[in-house]
């Protein structure tokens, strides 16, 4: 019973940084239609920048912040330079996938060439630890929570009840008729890269500061997660990435604890590949596209 | 005319049957798109289906192939139930189509595409890629000259070799047609076969349908084409909105007032 | 000197054979295949672990591994073949069905970065990272031969291997069964609608280019004596990709031109430079250049260096027959300007 209590706890904290990071990846792949490969690598930037600034004794939050910010404008650079040069050429999507996978290879093995692939440890204070309903957490981990259900919060709230979020929406749904209506889609679509990204860099950065430890292959392994909330969850249904993520993340860590530790990620694909098996529209996909079609 | 080149080439010959529609259903997101429809295509017939645009028709005609499901109704090939079989199924049980933006395979050359349709006995499968070369290699002469007759029948058999990306809507069409011939269907679904056909060759079409006919081979086409329907079909069935408004020689059904309602965009109400 | 050209040689048979599995189910199927490798990889496994015996004797005891064996010249790596194989026929039904291209790809991706995850993190399946090591080389003691014209012999072999497996996948290419599998690929619904399964090709397909990868990284371990997943990150499989769409999607000499340019040249000709920095930097080197040049490939040429061919051509057949003969008893094609529609209904 304790090492479920124990689970569910980690599992938690876990879901705090896949929700962040599905939904990132959700609301870039609605836009976009581009299933963006390379979106590991980018949190391994975030991750790196957390821990380069945290090494100059700047706050570590700060240092997150930077982080995320930072990945957002390469992200732009990168959706806008790169990713929308082949999509507007009528690339078809498996040539997408090489394109982002091209692009995670020269992002992952720059900073794999830079930091001579090693794997960097660093210390930071973990806070005291905090006894909740029995589970045990740190002040750290009740932050990373903090920001994830502030992020849900405002993720949400911005898409349903602004007008800016609505044409997120619109553009997403169907490009060419929201321009037809006035929606200044180009606009719209650049905030989404950049708004995507800054979710992409703030889940790297929020890894590197739960595992302590950041090395160039961080994003990349943890791509199958995010792969399987977003399948799970159905495309474009970015709030419900986030709660297919905490179902993910709470399965994973409690089928996991009766495991040797290295299943989890084989679990995410399994759960990944089961999906796409039985439902490749996700659980919540028809329920989103309902939402959506009513307005 | 051509109707077989080998009268020895092995390939299933079947009898005719009738396609039928009953009391078929399409329900997309709330909308009925095809609304109790029944239908009946005779063998030996070419019958037509008409209708102004958002009838219903090609989602029909999805539904007699097999790629679209349908909410409720039976879909009967002769004496056979074939509602729950897939596309490929109802193919190997006789029933051949088109569709209403000519499908080619692209990349892959037009006698290629025309060979496509070929039944065989015996169908060319992994191990007898590597182990039965010589046999296959006897059975493709054959069929690339049944092909190659009906390509120079329609007037395309210089351009054999020409990869089909590159032809016209209206040659594009032309292979299809074709590609049906090769499987000596007993049942064939037409969507749409004149679109950008050169006078001739509706023409040539519409004495190749009737030969077909002449054969036993029950025909269902979906046209915007008058004349070429006027000419072509035995039998004319009018949809709009979904329900079949009309049934009858060509003629007729031209007079009937509900008709020509429909085609002037008013709404139908109750007809049946 | 002699043993890295054979090394060469070796590999650029290895990157041949698996560029020409990889063009079967991708250029050939469509098959977005992004966990090639995993297919390699179970095929060395397996020829490893049915040579070096169980893991209590010799010189394997310091490893752990479930289950090894000590079997004969050629049964390891026929085993390889099988067992990749399988593996196809396990993971298809999963990621076979249709969905969107790149769905597939991720898919296919996710599962080669657990399968490196999951083997090199789990001790006593297959040794975990440090992997199987002391693979013994096949007929090692056949002869009497010196160390070097032992290799120089596994590189004929590999070449024997090697031809075989293209003139494979040249048979199956330009065969009925090929031919199937380009409308799959050209026009799904098109192909069914014609009588042709999908499911039951693609799978065939896919289970065939396992076979292909099984028997690739049996070759492979079987003269590098060692595997571990570091061998078999998922990066690998973009190689192959590289190779099979820089000689042109669908062509099996592109395949093998491929391999060449990149397998060789790219990636085994710089391990054979001065070290340059620190050791392993030319390796994220290497990467970050195959990376750039994707992006170049795939901008400016994306058709690669040779084309598909018809799986028919007239012209070869009628060196074996006359059909000049067909036109005249048919009749006449398309009429002539003059003519009139009277004409073409008396020709018939």
């Amino acid at each position: 019973m304790h090492l479920l209590i124990t689970s569910i706890g980690f599992g938690l904290v876990q879901a705090a940084i896949l929700s962040i990071s599905a939904m990132g990846f959700s609301l870039q792949f609605g836009m976009t239609n581009v299933l963006n490969l390379s979106y590991g690598s980018l949190m391994t930037i975030g991750a790196f920048l957390t821990l380069l600034i945290s090494e100059q004794g700047i706050s570590i939050w700060l240092g997150v912040l930077i982080g995320a910010i930072t990945v957002g404008f390469i992200t732009l650079v990168i959706g806008r330079v790169i990713i929308r040069r082949f999509a507007n050429r009528g690339s078809r999507l498996f040539e997408m996938a090489i394109v982002t996978v091209a692009i995670a290879l020269i992002i992952d093995y720059i900073i794999a060439a830079i930091t001579k692939s090693a794997i960097f440890q660093f210390l930071f204070p973990l806070g005291s630890n905090h006894h909740i309903l029995g589970m045990v957490f740190t002040t750290t981990q009740l932050d990373i929570m903090a920001i994830a259900v502030v992020t849900i919060f405002v993720l949400e709230l911005v898409l349903h009840r602004t007008k800016l979020g609505i044409s997120i929406r619109a553009s997403a749904a169907n490009g060419p008729l929201a321009r037809a209506s006035g929606i200044p889609t180009n606009h719209v679509v650049r905030l989404t890269w950049f708004v995507s990204g800054v979710l992409c860099g703030l889940g790297g950065a929020l890894l590197a500061v739960t595992y302590l430890s950041v090395s160039f292959v961080e994003g990349t392994n943890y791509l199958p997660y995010i792969l399987a909330a977003v399948v799970v969850a159905g495309i474009g249904a970015v709030g419900y990435a986030a709660l297919a993520s905490l179902i993910l993340a709470l399965v994973i860590e409690i089928a996991g604890s009766y495991g040797a530790g290295s299943y989890n990620v084989a679990i995410a694909v399994g759960v990944l590949l089961l999906m796409l098996l039985v439902r490749p529209r996700g659980f919540f996909g028809e329920l989103w596209e309902k939402s959506e079609a009513m307005g | 005319m051509v109707s077989d080149v080998n009268p020895g080439a092995s390939a299933p010959r079947y009898e005719p049957v009738a396609l039928v529609a009953d009391d078929v259903v399409v329900t997309y997101g709330g909308v009925r798109a095809v609304d109790g429809v029944s239908l009946r295509a005779e063998s030996g017939a070419v019958t037509g289906l008409i209708g102004p645009n958002g009838a219903g028709k090609s989602s029909l005609i999805g539904v007699f192939a097999g790629a679209q499901k349908s909410t409720q109704g039976h879909i009967h090939l002769g004496e056979e139930d074939i509602t729950s079989l897939s596309p490929y199924q109802r193919s190997n049980r006789g029933l051949a189509r088109t569709f209403q933006t000519a499908r080619v395979f692209s990349r892959l050359s037009v006698i290629e595409n025309v060979i496509a349709g070929e039944k065989h006995e015996k169908p060319g499968g992994l191990t007898s890629a590597i182990f039965e070369r010589r046999n296959w290699r006897d059975q493709e002469d054959a069929t690339s000259d049944r092909a190659f007759a009906y390509l120079t029948e329609f007037g395309m058999a210089d351009k054999a070799e020409t990869r089909c990306g590159e032809l016209s809507g209206g040659q594009r069409r032309i292979i299809e047609y074709l590609r049906v011939l090769m499987a000596r269907p007993r049942a064939i679904l037409l969507d749409e076969p004149t679109v950008g056909m050169a006078p001739w060759l509706l023409a040539r079409l519409a004495e190749d349908l009737r030969r077909l006919c002449s054969e036993g081979v029950s025909v269902l086409l979906v046209g915007h084409e008058m004349s070429f329907i006027r000419e072509v079909c035995d039998v004319v069935v009018v949809m709009a909105n979904g329900k079949v408004i009309a049934r009858g020689e060509f003629d007729e059904v031209a007079k009937n007032e509900i008709v020509q309602q429909a085609y002037l965009g008013r709404r139908v109400v109750g007809a049946r | 000197m002699s043993f890295y050209l054979a090394t060469i040689a070796v590999y650029f048979v290895v990157y041949a054979t698996g560029a020409l599995g990889l063009n079967l189910q991708f250029g050939l199927g469509g098959i977005v295949n992004f966990g090639f490798i995993v297919f390699e990889a179970a095929g060395a496994y397996a020829a490893a672990l049915t040579s070096i015996g169980s893991s209590a004797t010799g010189a394997a005891q310091s490893e752990t591994y479930f289950w090894g064996t000590s079997l004969p010249f050629p049964v390891p790596l026929i085993l390889a073949g099988v067992v990749g194989g399988l593996l196809a026929l396990v993971i298809g039904p999963a990621t076979m069905r249709k969905m969107r291209r790149d769905y597939q790809a991720a898919a296919m991706l996710s599962f080669a970065l657990i399968a490196n995850q999951v083997v090199g993190n789990t001790a006593g399946f297959l040794n975990g990272g440090n992997g199987i090591a002391n693979v013994p080389a096949p007929l090692r003691s056949l002869g009497g031969l010196s160390l070097s014209s032992y290799h120089w012999v596994y590189v004929g072999w590999a070449f024997l291997l090697g031809i075989v497996i293209f003139v494979v996948c040249r048979w199956i290419s330009y065969s009925p069964f090929g031919r199937t599998v380009r409308m799959l690929r050209d026009d799904e619904e098109a192909a069914s609608s014609l009588g042709v399964n999908a499911w039951t090709v693609r799978m065939r397909l896919f289970v065939v280019g396992g076979v292909i990868a099984g028997l690739t990284g049996g070759l492979l371990v079987e003269f590098i004596g060692a595997w571990s997943p570091g061998a078999w990150s998922y990066q690998e499989t973009f190689v192959l990709l590289q190779a099979v769409i820089l000689g042109g999607v669908g062509s099996e000499y592109g395949a093998v031109f491929g391999a060449l340019i990149v397998g060789v040249i790219l990636f085994q000709l710089p391990t054979f430079l001065p070290p340059i920095g620190y050791p392993g930097l030319i390796d994220s080197l290497q990467w970050i250049v195959i990376g750039f040049v994707y992006l170049m490939v795939l901008w400016f040429a994306p058709q690669g260096t040779f084309r598909e061919r018809a799986t028919l051509k007239l012209g070869s057949r009628s060196r074996r027959r006359a059909p000049n003969h067909l036109a005249r008893d048919i009749g006449v094609g398309p009429p002539t300007v003059t003519a009139t529609a009277s004409d073409i209904h008396e020709e018939a």
